[in-house]
């Protein structure tokens, strides 16, 4: 799964700062997609999810125990979840200072694999965290201390797709 | 990008209530506390729940955020961490006071109206808990010999170490 986007500020915190992503052509990052989603937006541990959120941004950092570990080992793919709730809000979680959000949505399936919807959230993470690895070793883009992210944030496929 | 419903989904977002919120700041409270602690020890979670007398998975759960824990299982946890995990504010600047450390020098006036705030005491108690721990941890490297073990010589540490 490749695509060109733009990564983009979300929310910021005292103790965090969250990215999205804007996918090249879509009207709406995937973390507003995720928000603006009705069967999220309607669920039942929707609010909780946003005390959490808020609290990660305000409190305590986006701390690794706060979050479930999705994707590829050693990925930075999490997911941000509630308590015996079945929302997954994928991420990636650089540090306890940086998150950056994609989609996400309710998982009623064993394995994220079998929910195509689900599926294409964690996929396509998986391609922006390969990008932006690459991005950070080639220091056109850099992470503060703060969490801040700096340089070229917008990334083109096709300076990103592995041609060996 | 459409920069209004952007902004709207989001100022939406930000609007929403969780009628659970003070369940969901305390679990995280706790939460972070632990780990806090378990990162001083230099501890797994494996070697807390032998300490403590709780199940792997009972730890895992407190840890994550993700549990209910009784007082039973709170004080488990604080007898074997030798620290405490939860606070009461009146009674630990009491506490402060009784071990002559002062973290600052604010009226018992002041911390209750902080604690009556409710958006600001889960703030304050994490706060004050971190500028305890630290201030003791320098007070202890300060104070103890440097052969006698410090790890126990913790902000919260009410199980002195002998």
């Amino acid at each position: 799964m490749n695509f060109s986007f733009q990564i983009i500020p979300f929310f910021k915190g005292k103790r965090a700062t969250f990215y999205t992503i804007l996918i090249e052509g879509e009207e709406l990052s995937e973390g507003d997609k995720f928000l603006d989603n009705d069967r999220v937006n309607q669920n039942r541990h929707f609010a909780d999810l946003k005390q959490v959120l808020f609290n990660l941004k305000d409190k305590y950092g986006a701390r690794l125990q706060f979050f479930k570990d999705e994707g590829l080992p050693g990925d930075m793919v999490n997911a941000l979840y509630v308590r015996r709730g079945n929302l997954r809000w994928y991420c990636l979680r650089w540090s306890n200072q940086m998150v950056i959000f994609g989609n996400g949505g309710e998982k009623n399936v064993r394995a994220t694999q079998d929910d195509p919807f689900l599926k294409n959230a964690e996929y396509g993470l998986r391609w922006v965290n390969q990008c932006f690895e690459k991005a950070v070793e080639r220091e056109e883009i850099w992470v503060t201390l703060d969490g801040e992210i700096q340089g070229n944030l917008v990334f083109n496929k096709e300076d990103y797709i592995d041609r060996r | 990008m459409d920069k209004k419903r952007t902004e709207q989904i989001r100022a939406e977002f930000e609007a929403i209530e969780s009628p659970n919120a003070r369940f969901i700041d305390n679990q995280m409270y706790i939460a972070a506390q632990v780990q806090n602690c378990l990162e001083r020890k230099g501890w797994t979670q494996k070697k807390l729940a032998e300490e403590a007398g709780l199940r792997p998975s009972q730890i895992s759960e407190i840890i994550s955020g993700e549990a209910n824990p009784t007082l039973k299982t709170i004080s488990a946890l604080e007898d074997a961490l030798c620290e405490n995990v939860i606070v009461a504010p009146d009674f630990f600047m009491e506490e402060l006071e009784e071990q002559g450390i002062i973290v600052q020098s604010i009226s018992m006036d002041t911390i209750s109206a902080s604690y009556n705030q409710e958006d600001e005491v889960s703030q304050f108690v994490a706060d004050e808990s971190f500028s305890f721990n630290f201030f003791n941890e320098k007070k202890g490297e300060m104070e103890v010999d440097a052969a006698e073990d410090t790890t126990n010589m913790n902000p919260f540490n009410y199980r002195k170490a002998s």
